[in-house]
């Protein structure tokens, strides 16, 4: 009896599922050029200046109208 | 019903033995004795060593790479416990894990060490302690056994790596263990 589709290909993900990277392998991915924000001090900044200003919509995470002053 | 069954015994007995391969490597741990692995100078890449020919020595082991910002910050440290304990027989092994080595080489120029720093070529050493992070410091005994193991490197946690290495480099005099072999 053929083995049903869905549990051959979990198998098979399960084999393919990549290699593990060592803690010393990690020199290419510590490089600020693969950080997702290459800016985060910035973004920070900008995400606090945004929120003071725009609190009482409920700032990032609520629609609405803001002053819009800085 | 039952064929099903019986796959999703076999899926879980598969799975499980992966689980077991993939965990077959442990890390060293205190009371392990430390593994025996090639090392070669940083500066002189002919002049190989085997980590056990150190034994009788109480060591320092610190895996290290240019990259790794608290690596960096334990430098200081590591020279200052160097000086400090040097006439005790005590030695720090810096063991470089950069991927070019020319990282290490230039990053030594620009900030040398008084300890010794040695590259790890095939990542054997690295291997045989199966190190968990970086930094990772292990604090080996005369007799060739691991006494501590310090993941990082956080000023807070100073205090009780000196009281590790106090303890290493006071107990088991050499001269004990030479008439025990």
């Amino acid at each position: 009896m053929k083995p049903p589709f869905l549990i051959v290909f979990f198998v098979l993900s399960l084999l393919l599922s990549g290699c593990s990277v060592a803690p010393w392998e990690r020199g290419v991915l510590s490089k600020p050029q693969m950080a997702l924000d290459a800016h985060p001090l910035q973004t920070e900044v900008r995400g606090h200046a945004y929120g003071s200003r725009e609190a009482a919509t409920g700032s990032s995470v609520g629609a609405g109208g803001g002053c819009g002053c800085y | 019903m039952n064929v099903v069954l019986n796959l999703c015994r076999s899926v879980t007995a598969i799975v499980g033995l992966l689980c077991l391969m993939q965990g077959q490597t442990w890390a060293l741990d205190v009371g392990d004795k430390a593994p025996a692995c090639l090392l070669k100078q940083l500066n002189n890449s002919e002049n190989a060593f085997d980590l056990k020919q150190l034994q009788g020595q109480a060591l320092y082991i610190d895996f290290w790479a240019s990259w790794c910002g608290p690596c960096i910050k334990s430098f200081p440290y590591m020279s200052k416990v160097e000086k400090k304990f040097k006439k005790q027989s005590f030695k720090v092994i810096a063991i470089n894990l950069d991927e070019d080595i020319d990282d290490a080489k230039s990053f030594l120029k620009k900030m040398p060490v008084d300890f010794s720093t040695v590259i790890d070529e095939n990542q054997d050493c690295a291997k045989a302690f199966d190190v968990k992070a970086m930094p990772s410091s292990y604090l080996v005994n005369r007799q060739g056994i691991i006494q501590h193991v310090h993941l990082g490197f956080r000023p807070s946690e100073l205090n009780e790596l000196e009281e590790q290495l106090k303890k290493i480099v006071q107990s088991n005099p050499v001269s004990q263990i030479d008439s025990s072999n």
